[in-house]
Formats: C-alpha cells, structure tokens, sequence
C-alpha cells in the first residue's frame, strides 16, 4: 500500500512538473501500456505497466536516468521495481581528470539498465514497433521486458570516417520474471560479459543502412561450457525515408548455446524479420517473421507472422491492433493503447 | 575479339601518383592551410545565415535538408559522425528538435555540450509568439511550452539568428572578429533593404484574411502584419474534424471574406485544396525552408514566399 501511495505522490510531482518554470526539477513523465490479448485460451485487459521515469543532468556531460516500472505480476499483484536506473558520463576520462589532455569520447554507464544487444533487447515497451517482441528476443532475453543488469557499459565510437561504435559491458543479471504457462527462455548466472560493434552506413541523403555484432557471455569464469551460456548474433536495419515518414526493414539472427539446469549445453538459433512503413504521419503498418528453433533435440520449432496497424496520436501515445498467427504457437490478437505525459526522452538507439 | 582484362602497370603507377598527390594535399592543407571552423545546423535556413556570416572562415553542414517538419525527424547514426568532428551546433531550440539530443550524446564531442559556445540554440534573444500562459497538457494539442517555434518566418529574426552566430563565432575564433562583424552588418542591411521591398509586395493581399493548416505561419503574419483569422487543425497536431472544417467554412461564406489558405509542403495537400475549394479562397502549398527547389539561401526563401503569396 506504501508504495501505492508513493506512486500517486510521484504522480503529483508530474502534474507539478507540466507547468514548471526555471526549475531545478528532472523531467518527470508516466508511460502508460495498456494490452487487451485474445487467444483461444485466455481473453485478458491488462494494465501491462506503468512506467514513471525522471531524468536530468547532473552536470554538463553527466546525465541520470530513472525508469520505475508498476508492473502486473501473474499473481494480479502490482509491483514497482527499478526497471532501469543509470548514470552516463558523455566523456568519462576528462571528467574524471580534467584538463589532463586525455582522449575525449569514452562513455560510461553506470548501473542498472537493458543490456545492449541488438536493436530490440535495450528498447522500453513504448519505443517497440509491435506489441509483443519476437519469439526468439523472448526466449534469449526475457519473456516481457528486455535483459538487463547491473554494472557498467563502455562505448566508444571509432576514429573511422563510417558510424562504428564499440561497447562493452560487464553485469550482473537481474533475475527474469517468470510468465505463466510460458517457457522463461534462458537463465544467465553470476556474471555477463556483454560485446557490441554497431555500425551505420548513409547509402544516400534518406537511406541509411545499420548492421551490428553482438556477443554476450553468461557465467564466463565457470569451467564447464555447459554452465555458461553464450550467444553470438547479427542485426541489420535499413531505413528509406518516404513522403511524411519512413520505411524500416529489420532484422536479428542469433544463435546460443546453453543447458537447462544440471544438463549439457546444446544450441538453439532464432530469428526475426520486420518491416514496418509510414501510410502517413498518423498510420503505421508493419509485418513480422518469427523463427525459433529447437534448444538441441527438445521442444519443437516455433514460428509466427504478425501483422500491425498503429494509429499516432502525439510522439508518445498511440492505438495498436496487431494480430498473430504461426505453428505451434496460439493466434492471438492484441489491441494496445500506449500513452504518455511529461518530457520523456531516450538515447539513439 | 576478347577485351583486354590486364592492367597496363602505368595504370596503376598513375593511380598511385593521384593517391600520393592527394595525401600531400590533404596533409599540407591541414598543416599550413587556414583551418575552417566546422558548423553542423539542424537545417538548410541556419546553413544559409551561418555561410553569410562565416564565410570563407566556416565550413558547414546540415543534418536535415529541404523543407521538413523538424518535429517529425527521425535521427540516425551517420548525424553522429557528422556531429563528432564539428566545432559547432546551430539548434532550432523550442523542444522542436528535440531528437538532437539523443545525437549529441552519443557524438561525445565536449564542444557541443550545452555549456560550450560550441553549442548554439539559434532561438535565443527571439520575441517569441504564443507562449501559453497558462497549464497545458494534451487536451490543448501540441503546444510548444517555449511558444510556437517556426521563428525563422520572420526574416527580421533572421538578424537576430544571424547575431547569435557572430557572437559564438567571435567567441570560438576571436582573431577573425572584423571579419565576422562585417559580414553581419552586410547580411543585417541587406535583410532591412530586401524587408522593405517584400513588404511593398505583400500590400497587395494584405486586405485578404489568411489561414493554415498548422500554426506555421504566426511569424511570417507577425513580420508582414497579415490578418490571420484561424487554422483548418483544430488544435495544433490534430488533424482538422469535419465540424471544425464546417464552422470555418460558414464563418468565411456568412462574411463572405476573401481567404487565402497557405500550407506548408509537409502537411496534407487535399484537405486544403478541398477547403479552399469550397469556400473561393486562394490556397498556396508552399516550402518553409531554404533547400527545395532552387531555393539555396533565407533570403531567396522570402524572395519565393512573397513572389507565391502576393500573386
């Protein structure tokens, strides 16, 4: 009940922030995700979450992010938990010694956030161009929300004339909400080693084409390849712009190898392709391919089409019917309503 | 007869002397040449001013070209590599360009952190239109809490524009000072002349009322005192409702007002048509930004405007 009380306080200090003047106040904004989802099985509303977030710079180059989250458990409880907390320092060298003539340009982050892997892992419900993530994003990293961790992420961008940048990272997992009924993909132990090279390419004035290599290690220092779990993958998007918006072809390929508790590690590959295109500045549409294989020789190859119409009303709130239908896995049908209020901003992705 | 596939070797030797040639020449501009100041603007209008302003002294680049709503510009990696080797950033400001947050981030690059005067957000010192005065949220639309950001349809705030880039670039590169003080008095004059020859032009529709699709115009009205009597979009960013289309049209017919419609390029080109249609009135689909169509400096951008608006 405390923090239910909390939650509305904070909710106070929006409505106060909307009107805020030369204040030292962060920026303070609610997203809210709400899904209705109808399968054969289970028809359901739900307030999927809530999420309140403040950020602010502390200093020129030194900006903290606060993600909240108000979630639904399975049990129908609501729980608040820390969804992302971090701190970025833009130039961490020269802030930590300044005027030292040190190389500009290593970004730190510090703390808790989604884990950079790929393009969908570190993206927040509202920033995802479906609904739901795609089967094999689920299985590999999470059933609702992203991997994330606590510790630190270096990035660097390289002295090339072409968009590359490095990151590295080194965390503790945080542990994965179990949803009922489905697989909760992998576990990843003590310690991830997470690598990334991101790279971007303008083929034209309104083409531009981004490929990127992910490596990520669970549980590095453990002896046995079957305790640890390792996953290696490629994701390539390519962006046209078009009259009022844009056309966007993705995709993410991966492939890990990990072993379910007490036994050997085996493989399991997934995939997805989207794409997703502006009819006009209000109306999205977007189709998807989902490929999951079989971890080893278990459980059976899963694979879906989705297909979306998203209806824009500001940059932050939108409708979203999306429907889903694949082999072995239940047609569903979603509709989604995101909205959000207050200032509310997200690194480039 | 089969081609040649074979290279001559003087071929290759003279492709060696052209990349050999081309590094001394990169190397002895860099190390004796006059080492310009690089200047990235958020669109093609701050390129124009900052050029007239900068001139030989100044390098610049635009990351969004052409007439574009700034609002709706999705960034992308390859503005970082633009943003990482510059001196300096002309902004629009206002929560317009919000997105180039997010790019100056992962550029990194110390001289264009908000603090540095590399970092310029042009709508400094602007009188600004249409600031709320009072609480807003979504039920009043897309309001800009900083007021309405199309500032730079006023070509007197061009001056202004003009002398926040002076002024950083005296600040950035004091030797050059006089050099940078001529060029604004020579872009200031020739803004106050060409001001008072677009006026002359404009008398000739300034009895007719004027209406947009958007809230673009509010400075473009304030600079040639236009009568604006109202927008097709109800509230800003929403599209016009049939009822609210209705109300207009009944009010222009029952005054029987002689309208003129303008609509920026990157707003729906019907729904204005279709208005303009039905009450008699002139509609003009017009650019609002240097960039399209042979358009190439803010002072041809006016130059268009009020030769289109005064027809």
């Amino acid at each position: 009940m405390k923090k239910i009380i909390l939650f509305i306080a904070c909710l106070a200090l929006v409505g106060h922030a909307q009107t805020k003047r030369a204040t030292e106040l962060p920026d303070i904004s609610v997203i809210g995700n709400m899904v209705a989802t109808s399968t054969d099985s289970n028809k359901s509303m739900d307030v999927s979450e809530i999420e309140l977030t403040f950020q602010h710079y502390l200093y020129p180059n030194i900006k903290a992010d606060v993600f909240l989250g108000l979630h639904k458990e399975t049990n129908g409880q609501r729980k608040i938990d820390l969804e992302e907390g971090y701190v970025t320092f833009a130039d961490s060298l020269n802030t930590l010694i300044p005027n030292a003539g040190l190389p500009s340009g290593l970004e730190a982050i510090v703390g808790k956030k989604f884990i950079g892997i790929g393009k969908v892992n570190a993206l927040h419900p509202e920033q995802w161009q479906f609904t739901d993530r795609p089967l094999a994003i689920k299985q590999f990293f999470g059933q609702d929300h992203g991997l994330s961790g606590e510790g630190i992420q270096l990035a660097y961008l390289l002295p090339i004339p072409l968009f590359s940048q490095v990151e590295l990272g080194y965390w503790t997992p945080s542990a994965h909400e179990e949803v009922a009924g489905a697989s909760h993909g992998i576990e990843y132990e003590n310690r991830l080693i997470s690598t990334r090279l991101w790279n971007s390419l303008a083929v034209s004035n309104d083409q531009e084409l981004q490929f990127g290599f992910n490596y990520l290690q669970g549980n590095p220092s453990a002896s046995s390849k079957d305790d640890k779990q390792t996953l290696m993958g490629t994701d390539i998007t390519f962006h046209q712009n078009m009259g009022p918006g844009r056309l966007t072809l993705q995709g993410e390929i991966y492939r890990v190898e990990y072993g379910d508790e007490g036994e050997s590690a085996e493989k399991q590959n997934g995939s997805y392709v989207s794409g997703t295109v502006d009819i006009t500045s209000e109306y999205q549409a977007g189709i998807r391919y989902d490929q999951l294989g079989k971890h080893g020789d278990e459980g059976s190859e899963l694979s879906q089409v989705a297909v979306m119409l998203t209806r824009q009303l500001t940059e932050t709130s939108k409708f979203r019917l999306q429907y889903n239908s694949g082999e072995n896995v239940e047609n569903t049908i979603y509709a989604q309503f995101i909205f959000g209020m207050g200032p509310h901003s997200h690194v480039l992705n | 007869m089969k081609q040649q596939l074979v290279k001559h070797p003087l071929k290759y030797f003279s492709g060696g002397v052209w990349l050999v040639m081309w590094c001394i020449f990169g190397l002895s501009s860099g190390l004796f040449g006059t080492q310009k100041i690089r200047i990235v603007t958020v669109n093609d209008d701050f390129s124009s001013i900052a050029k007239s302003i900068g001139q030989e002294f100044v390098q610049v680049d635009s990351l969004v070209h052409g007439s574009k709503n700034m609002h709706d510009i999705q960034p992308k990696p390859s503005m970082v590599m633009v943003l990482k080797n510059a001196d300096m950033i002309i902004r629009l400001g206002m929560d317009q360009d919000s997105w180039l947050d997010g790019l100056i981030q992962v550029a990194r690059n110390p001289k264009l952190f908000s603090n540095q005067m590399g970092y310029l957000d042009a709508s400094k010192n602007i009188r600004k239109l249409e600031v709320p005065t009072h609480d807003v949220d979504g039920s009043h639309g897309d309001i800009h809490l900083e007021g309405n950001p199309h500032y730079s349809l006023n070509p007197m705030n061009g001056i202004i524009i003009a002398d926040n880039i002076r002024h950083h670039l005296v600040a950035i590169d004091p030797k050059n000072k006089a050099a940078y003080d001529k060029n604004f008095n020579e872009f200031s004059t020739h803004i106050s002349q060409k001001m008072v020859q677009w006026k002359q032009q404009m008398t000739t529709v300034q009895q007719k009322k004027f209406m947009s699709y958007h809230k673009v115009w509010s400075y473009f009205y304030d600079a040639f005192e236009l009568d604006n009597i109202g927008t097709l979009e109800l509230v800003p960013g929403v599209p016009p409702t049939i009822k609210h289309l209705k109300n207009l049209k009944d009010n222009i017919k029952q005054k029987k007002l002689k309208v003129i419609v303008l609509t920026a390029n990157y707003y729906p080109k019907k729904v204005g048509q279709a208005f303009a249609k039905d009450t008699h009135a002139t509609i003009h689909h017009l650019y609002t930004n240097v960039g399209e169509d042979g358009i190439e400096t803010y002072t041809a951008l006016f130059d268009y405007l009020v030769a289109e608006i005064s027809k």
